[in-house]
C-alpha cells in the first residue's frame, strides 16, 4: 500500500512542479509524514532527507531540459553555488539540531508564508521549471 | 548594481539555508530573487534555479543520509515517480492556466501549515 501511495505523491509532485516550477518537498513532505509508514512512522527529519535525494533526480533532468533550451545562465549558476552549496550543508546541520517537533513547526510556518505569497502576488505567465 | 557579487551570495545563501534547513528545493526562493537581484527573466531564472539546486540537494542529502535521515526506498519510488511527472507536467502547462493552479496551490499549502500546525 505505501509504495502506490509514495508512487502517486510522487507523481502528482512531480506533475505541480513541472508545471509551477515550484512544489518538490513541499507536496512529498507533509504527504511521506502525513500519510506514508504506517507502523513504521516517517518523520519530519527523514521525509526531508528523501525529499531532497529525489530533489536530486527532479532538478538534474529539469536542468538539463532547460539547459538545452538555453534557459541556464551558467555564470549565475557558478556565481551562487559556492554559497548556496556552503549554506545549504549549514542549513542541513542545523536541522539536526532540533527536535522533529519543532523542525515540523518551522516547516508549517514556511508554507504558510508561501502560501500567501502565492495566493497574493499571483501574477500571470506560466511556471517552467521542476523544482 | 544589479549584479554586484554580494546580491549572488545573499541569493545562494538564503536559498541554500531555508533547502538544508526544511528540506524544499529553494526554488521557491531562488526563482524571484533571481528577477529581482540579479536581473535575469523569469525563463532564465527557472531554468538557472534548476542547475542550482542540483548541488544544494546533493550536499543537504548527503548531510541527512550520514545522520541517518534517509529511506533510500522511498527515495527510488517518490523520485522516479516525481521524473516521470515533472516531464508530464511540462507538457500539460501550456494547457492550464498558471493563476488558477497557482491559487490552488496557495489554499493547498496554507490549508496543510494549519493542518500540521495543529494536528
Amino acid at each position: 500500500m505505501d509504495i502506490l501511495i509514495a508512487v502517486v505523491v510522487g507523481l502528482v509532485a512531480g506533475v505541480i512542479s513541472g508545471m509551477l516550477g515550484v512544489g518538490g518537498g513541499t507536496i512529498t513532505i507533509p504527504a511521506m509524514v502525513l500519510l506514508l509508514g504506517g507502523e513504521k512512522h516517517i518523520e519530519q527529519h527523514t521525509a526531508q532527507g528523501v525529499a531532497l535525494a529525489a530533489m536530486m533526480f527532479t532538478a538534474l533532468v529539469g536542468a538539463f531540459i532547460h539547459y538545452r533550451q538555453g534557459n541556464v545562465k551558467l555564470s549565475t549558476v557558478f556565481l551562487i553555488i559556492p554559497s548556496a552549496v556552503a549554506f545549504s550543508y549549514l542549513g542541513a546541520w542545523a536541522a539536526g539540531q532540533v527536535s522533529a517537533e519543532w523542525l515540523t513547526r518551522a516547516f508549517a510556518i514556511f508554507l504558510l508564508l508561501i502560501g500567501c505569497r502565492m495566493l497574493l502576488f499571483n501574477r500571470g505567465g506560466q511556471g517552467v521549471s521542476v523544482s | 548594481m544589479k549584479s554586484k557579487l554580494i546580491w549572488y551570495i545573499a541569493t545562494g545563501a538564503i536559498a541554500g539555508l531555508a533547502a538544508g534547513f526544511l528540506g524544499v528545493g529553494g526554488g521557491i526562493l531562488l526563482v524571484p530573487m533571481m528577477v529581482a537581484l540579479l536581473g535575469l527573466t523569469q525563463h532564465k531564472a527557472h531554468g538557472t534555479s534548476l542547475a542550482v539546486i542540483v548541488p544544494i540537494a546533493i550536499i543537504s542529502a548527503v548531510v541527512y543520509a550520514l545522520r541517518g535521515n534517509m529511506n533510500w526506498v522511498l527515495v527510488a519510488e517518490i523520485g522516479s515517480a516525481s521524473v516521470a511527472g515533472s516531464i508530464i507536467g511540462a507538457k500539460l502547462m501550456m494547457k492550464v492556466p498558471a493563476p488558477r493552479l497557482r491559487q490552488l496551490f496557495g489554499v493547498y499549502t496554507i490549508a496543510i501549515g494549519i493542518f500540521l500546525l495543529v494536528r
